[in-house]
């Protein structure tokens, strides 16, 4: 089973006894006019490195991306589903749908089949209302925030996130501050490594960014 | 004109030879056998206007609904076989409320049309079923513009910016009464437009043909969440209206 950094007991029913631990790093972060959203890149098989120049930073729609942890399978399952659904909701609309729509089926898929699915989901997107990000972890609740983070590496920066973050950083702030946490993430998750792969979403467009080796 | 009908207007699954589908035709004869309804597009929302034609005493004022709310900012008035159209509002409001509950967002009101015209194009494909035998006219407001769709038994869905459907004659006079006012719609307030569109229903009514009737308005605007008029508001506006026509003459 493919799993994108997850750690061993996951493999032992961990839905038994409740315990899933999300693999990956990801981070999505809100600034005045855009998002950066950012990603380690490894999948594992266990302990196997299946991947490990992995891209977990998915086009939902042009103005709209999603970071993707938990089970590779579920998740792209899901991104692939939202992504043609959002596309056919755009076309009648007659305009890119808005990030909270995004959100919105996302949430619809990852609730209705909790039971079943592994997905923990970072959505960010700019729409004619602003930037947004919203965090839809396991169990399919939605909640927007200012930044957020995800996966398995995302529990040993919480301190740093919290430390470090201030509201109304510029988006070249943001992107160091995304660069940091998932670096020193990557440092101490044995689930998350590899490259740091980034977007920044702005009403100009999108742009990629890759950080190769880890920084600090 | 009738005769030209004949063998090809049994089933709407069957085109004349001329390429007309005749029972669609004849659903829209259906749709226009009612009082007469007319809407305007005004500047930042949509007023309705309809003739409830009361045939008995016996029944209360408040029978015969023809303006039903699908939303807050999206209205439907009806024209035709009002049990068919109650049917589409059931659909309006079950298309807008899944909308909103799939995307988060209040449906788009040319969507809405959308749908609905498509749900009436469904119904004049099978030998089975029947057309729907009404007219709608929805209106509403989206990100702050109005909107008003004509939509018929066919499924066609027209854009306007004022309409009237209803009995032969009076919905002919009604449309080119709306026509004049056309150029002064765009920047026309809602309470204009309640008393315009109320003057276009109570100058064709036939006093000699139905003898009772009763006027149903509504508005909704950007700022104004959908609401039909109170007995006493609709009597005001009747007043007011009544009180230009004579103006008039």
């Amino acid at each position: 089973m493919m799993l994108e950094g997850h750690d061993e007991s996951f493999n032992e029913n961990p839905k038994a006894n409740g315990e899933v631990s999300l693999g990956t790093t990801i981070m999505a972060i809100r600034f005045d006019h855009g998002v950066v959203m950012a990603a380690d890149s490894r999948t594992t098989t266990g302990s196997f490195i299946a991947n490990r120049v992995t891209d977990k930073i998915y086009k939902v729609t042009d103005n709209i991306y999603c970071c993707r942890s938990g089970s590779a399978a579920d998740t792209q399952a899901i991104s692939d589903i939202v992504k043609a659904n959002l596309t056919v909701h755009s076309l009648e609309l007659g305009q890119p749908p808005a990030v909270n729509t995004a959100a919105k089926v996302f949430r619809s898929m990852c609730y209705k089949y909790r039971d079943q699915l592994s997905a923990g989901i970072i959505v960010g997107g700019v729409d004619s209302t602003g930037p947004h990000v919203y965090s839809i972890p396991l169990g399919g609740s939605v909640v927007e925030q200012p930044f957020s983070i995800g996966g398995s590496g995302s529990t040993y920066i919480y301190g740093y996130c919290d430390a470090h973050y201030r509201p109304g950083m510029s988006k070249e702030e943001c992107i160091e501050f995304a660069k940091s946490c998932v670096a020193l993430a990557m440092s101490r998750d044995g689930s998350s490594g590899g490259l740091i792969r980034l977007a920044v979403i702005t009403p100009d467009g999108v742009e990629r960014q890759v950080v190769t080796g880890i920084e600090q | 004109m009738a005769a030209l009908g004949v063998g090809y207007d049994l089933a709407a699954t069957t085109f004349s030879t001329d390429g007309r589908l005749f029972q669609v035709e004849y659903a829209g004869k259906a749709a226009d056998n009612s009082g007469l309804v007319c809407a305007l597009r005004v500047e930042n929302g949509i007023v309705f206007a309809a003739e409830k034609l009361m045939h008995s005493d016996l029944l209360v004022p408040s029978w015969g609904k023809r303006i039903f709310t699908i939303n807050d900012k999206i209205a439907i008035a009806i024209s035709g076989l009002l049990p068919d159209a109650r049917q589409l509002v059931t659909r309006a409001r079950d298309e807008a409320a899944n909308y909103k509950s799939q995307y988060g967002r209040v449906i788009p009101v040319s969507v809405l049309g959308d749908r609905l015209s498509l749900f009436m194009q469904m119904y004049t494909m099978y030998a089975a079923a029947r057309p729907f035998g009404c007219s709608i006219l929805l209106g509403g407001v989206t990100d702050g513009k109005p909107e008003l769709f004509l939509i018929e038994p066919s499924g066609l869905k027209r854009g306007c910016y004022g309409m009237a459907v209803g009995k032969g004659k009076s919905k002919q006079e009604a449309r080119n009464k709306v026509e004049t006012l056309v150029d002064t719609l765009p920047t026309m307030d809602i309470q204009r437009g309640v008393i315009e569109s109320a003057k276009i229903v109570l100058c064709l009514h036939d006093e000699d043909e139905d003898r009772h009737m009763e006027l149903e308005v509504s508005a909704l605007a950007a700022d104004m969440d959908h609401a039909v008029f109170t007995a006493e508001q609709t009597e005001q506006i009747t007043n007011l209206a009544r009180g230009e026509l004579d103006a008039e003459e």
